[in-house]
């Protein structure tokens, strides 16, 4: 069940992301357990790996969430807007104002980025894992950055 | 000694005169009569002012005429003279020697006052002229003192008026002390005296001298135990020494070809040690290579999202799209009120203000709550897009240093590899290891103790120093020892010395005093009229004289004066002959309380005693008695009668 609110008071995950978290805490994985990273930032970076995918709606979601509302820093908030706003292309800019759309655009995107991480784990260890996202951070570095970067 | 002359001038009543005394008899008894006032005392006066500056035979000094003859003063006066002379000069002669005493003064006469006086002694001891000696002051003073001491000069010029009181006035100590110097027991009694300050002396000099030699023997024996203590400490160093050294020269054969093996183990440890920590430091740039490949990944992805917003930011900013203070909502609720009136001050809504409230909402595109929202992440988009622009900068950084360590620390694994390549040449490492720490431990130990017995010898030398500066002292102490045995010997010596010359004294003076109290009384009894009422005089250890009457009763306190005088008579003369002290006699008015049978016995006395000694004796005409005469004159040497010038100031010679 997809829980919608105007004013969602915490980030929430799928259980199966749940699942996942869980994975890289044991793991360890890429330096993003808990003990080493908050989940504020973790969220951002799962949705950084899942934005250029496609997103996938939330399923099942953890009831705990993932982050509660008063424990996401200002930059995750920052990067939830901006790929609303990114999404929202020529719309009414004042659609950003609807939070729980906001968030929920986030969450899709960081639940692909999850699927993508347990990817990952499956695949590679992190140790590996830095080199292969150096190279798409070189090509992401052209062709977002030099190149003035591209719409979603 | 006898005198041979008395030259007088200007003393007192005598102006010039001259006393002859030679001995033409076999009596050397002289005479000398005159009435009285006419200068018999005075010319006793004379004498002992010559001899001793002192006239002890004045009634009192104090109210007497002045010494000065007074018509000599007078005369001086008369021609203008300030000054006169005063001049007693006694000549006399022990054996061939002759000596002259001569005291003289000269007085100044207006205002009388005198200079003072000055003895001169010339001595003659081989008759020769030319070996005659002067002598002033002191020199001359020691002289008379040879001859006639003073102490003891009432028992050769006294005067006979005062003999009654002889044994009253004079105090026994004094008659002591002169028998004591008549007698020259004082001599043996100043040896004993300076014998005993010797011994004195000489303990106190022992005393200073005595070294304590036990103390001195303990000390040594302390600093030999410490000595031979610290000898032991170097012999059982020594001996650690020589463990150690067989232990080094042992295992340096055992390691032979073996030597590098402890730098091996050194260097491997080292090495191990060297990669651990470049493993933290590879650790420490995976996890910034972590952080900072999360970091990009997030700004890298988003980079496009958030330039993009930033954009539109800055857009809608150039546009002023944005509300700047009122909300759009606001103004579509102004617009939409049923009423026409304005929702902020309540006054209707004019088709003018309708018209500026419209062209605001076409200016204004988003509502304040969207403002507010891009204005909150537009900081933090602008992070996110600095952070990866930055990208290719921090990556060469960071991955320039994950490389440098991980260089290295493949550099350190292929030295420990080659360290342990060259250990595992060893067999037994671990017995090698063993002999190496051994080795190292006796090394050290060899090192210390080579200290510690640098530190013993010079600790012994010091202790050698010390002990033979004790031997030294103690060598000296002994010496100082046998110096003082010799020293103790010495007072040994002068003790029994002084003991002796004690004894000798005690001998003389128990002599001297029986043969004083035999002599006295054999004199006595002769003097003396009454025979057999008085047993014998007795002197005690003070020289008190007491005359014991034949009943056994003392009783020299109820003899006559006349019996005082002639007791006193009786002691002087036992007195000189008993001392054999060789001086004359001069007695003033010998028998002025005497008379009867005394006179004549006193007379037949002195004339005998005359034989041997001289004999001056001045009388009264009353007193020279024909009882006297009858006996003085065939026998006098020489008698002279004194009288006086015709203005009664001068005495002549008649």
């Amino acid at each position: 069940m997809e829980l919608k609110s105007k004013h969602p008071d915490r980030i929430n995950i799928s259980k199966r992301a749940r699942e996942i978290v869980d994975k890289i805490d044991k793991a360890k994985y890429f330096g993003l357990q808990d003990s080493a990273v908050s989940r504020s930032e973790l969220f951002s970076f799962a949705m950084a790996v899942g934005v250029d995918t496609v997103p996938t709606k939330l399923e099942n979601i953890y009831s705990g969430g993932l982050v509660l509302e008063k424990s996401i820093d200002s930059r995750t908030k920052a990067l939830m807007y901006a790929l609303f706003i990114n999404r929202l292309g020529d719309g009414d800019l004042d659609e950003m104002t609807k939070k729980d759309q906001v968030y929920s655009l986030a969450q899709e995107y960081a639940n692909t980025g999850f699927e993508i991480m347990e990817d990952y784990m499956g695949r590679k260890k992190d140790s590996e894992l830095i080199w292969e996202l150096l190279e798409d951070l070189d090509l992401q570095y052209r062709t977002q950055v030099m190149q003035g970067g591209t719409r979603l | 000694m006898r005198l041979t002359r008395i030259e007088v001038e200007n003393f007192r009543q005598y102006q010039s005169l001259c006393f002859q005394f030679p001995k033409t008899t076999a009596w050397d008894l002289h005479i000398i009569v005159s009435d009285n006032g006419v200068g018999k005392t005075n010319l006793l006066n004379a004498i002992t002012w010559c001899l001793y500056e002192d006239e002890p035979h004045l009634g009192d000094a104090s109210k007497s005429l002045p010494r000065i003859n007074l018509k000599t003063k007078n005369r001086a006066l008369e021609r203008g003279e300030s000054t006169a002379g005063i001049a007693v000069r006694i000549y006399a002669e022990d054996g061939a020697d002759t000596i002259l005493f001569a005291r003289e003064m000269t007085v100044r006469l207006d205002p009388y006052f005198e200079y003072r006086s000055e003895l001169t002694v010339t001595a003659n001891t081989t008759g020769g002229a030319n070996d005659a000696k002067v002598l002033t002051g002191n020199d001359a003073a020691a002289y008379v003192e040879k001859y006639m001491p003073k102490k003891i000069r009432q028992y050769f010029c006294f005067d006979g008026e005062q003999l009654d009181s002889y044994f009253i006035s004079d105090k026994s100590s004094k008659i002591k002390e002169s028998i004591h110097a008549i007698s020259q027991v004082d001599v043996v009694s100043r040896i004993k005296d300076r014998l005993g300050k010797v011994v004195m002396a000489k303990q106190n000099e022992a005393g200073k001298k005595a070294p304590n030699i036990r103390a001195l023997t303990q000390e040594l024996e302390k600093a030999r135990q410490e000595a031979d203590r610290i000898s032991g400490t170097i012999s059982e160093l020594e001996k650690q020494l020589a463990i150690s050294e067989t232990v080094i020269k042992t295992n340096t054969e055992r390691l032979s070809g073996q030597e590098n093996l402890p730098d091996l183990e050194a260097k491997y440890q080292k090495l191990v040690q060297q990669r651990a920590a470049l493993e933290g430091q590879r650790e420490h740039c995976t996890e910034e290579l972590f952080a900072f490949v999360r970091e990009m990944k997030i700004a890298l992805s988003l980079y496009g999202c958030a330039r993009r917003t930033l954009d539109i930011i800055s857009e809608k900013e150039a546009q002023n799209a944005l509300p700047p203070n009122i909300d759009k909502q606001v103004l579509r609720q102004i617009l939409g009120h049923a009423d026409g009136c304005c929702l902020v001050c309540g006054q209707p809504l004019s088709s003018h203000a309708r018209g500026h409230i419209e062209e605001l909402l076409d200016k204004i595109q988003v509502s304040s709550e969207t403002s507010n929202l891009l204005m909150s992440i537009r900081s933090e988009l602008n992070r996110i897009v600095e952070t990866a622009e930055s990208y290719p900068g921090k990556k060469a950084e960071i991955l320039g240093r994950y490389k440098d360590v991980c260089d290295a620390l493949a550099e350190c694994e292929q030295n420990l590899q080659a360290v342990d390549d060259e250990r595992s040449k060893f067999d037994d490492k671990h017995q090698v290891i063993l002999w190496h720490k051994e080795r190292k431990a006796h090394e050290e130990l060899l090192e210390a103790n080579k200290n510690k017995k640098a530190v013993a010898v010079y600790q012994l030398e010091a202790a050698a120093a010390r002990q033979k500066d004790i031997e030294n002292k103690l060598s000296r102490a002994l010496e100082t020892a046998q110096a003082c045995a010799r020293l103790n010997q010495l007072i040994m010596f002068a003790s029994r010395a002084e003991s002796i010359a004690a004894e000798i004294e005690a001998e003389m003076m128990a002599e001297v005093r029986s043969k004083m109290e035999s002599r006295t009384m054999e004199y006595f009894s002769r003097l003396i009229w009454k025979k057999g009422v008085y047993s014998c005089i007795t002197l005690d250890d003070k020289y008190q004289l007491d005359l014991i009457h034949r009943d056994g009763y003392s009783c020299v306190g109820s003899c006559s004066a006349a019996e005082r005088s002639l007791l006193a008579l009786s002691f002087t003369l036992a007195l000189h002959e008993v001392s054999g002290f060789n001086s004359l006699l001069f007695i003033d008015t010998p028998v002025s309380r005497v008379t009867g049978q005394n006179r004549a016995n006193f007379a037949a006395v002195l004339q005998q005693v005359s034989r041997d000694k001289q004999l001056i004796m001045t009388f009264t005409p009353d007193e020279y008695s024909e009882n006297i005469n009858s006996v003085f004159a065939p026998a006098a040497s020489s008698s002279v009668r004194l009288a006086m010038n015709e203005e009664q100031d001068i005495t002549t010679i008649e």
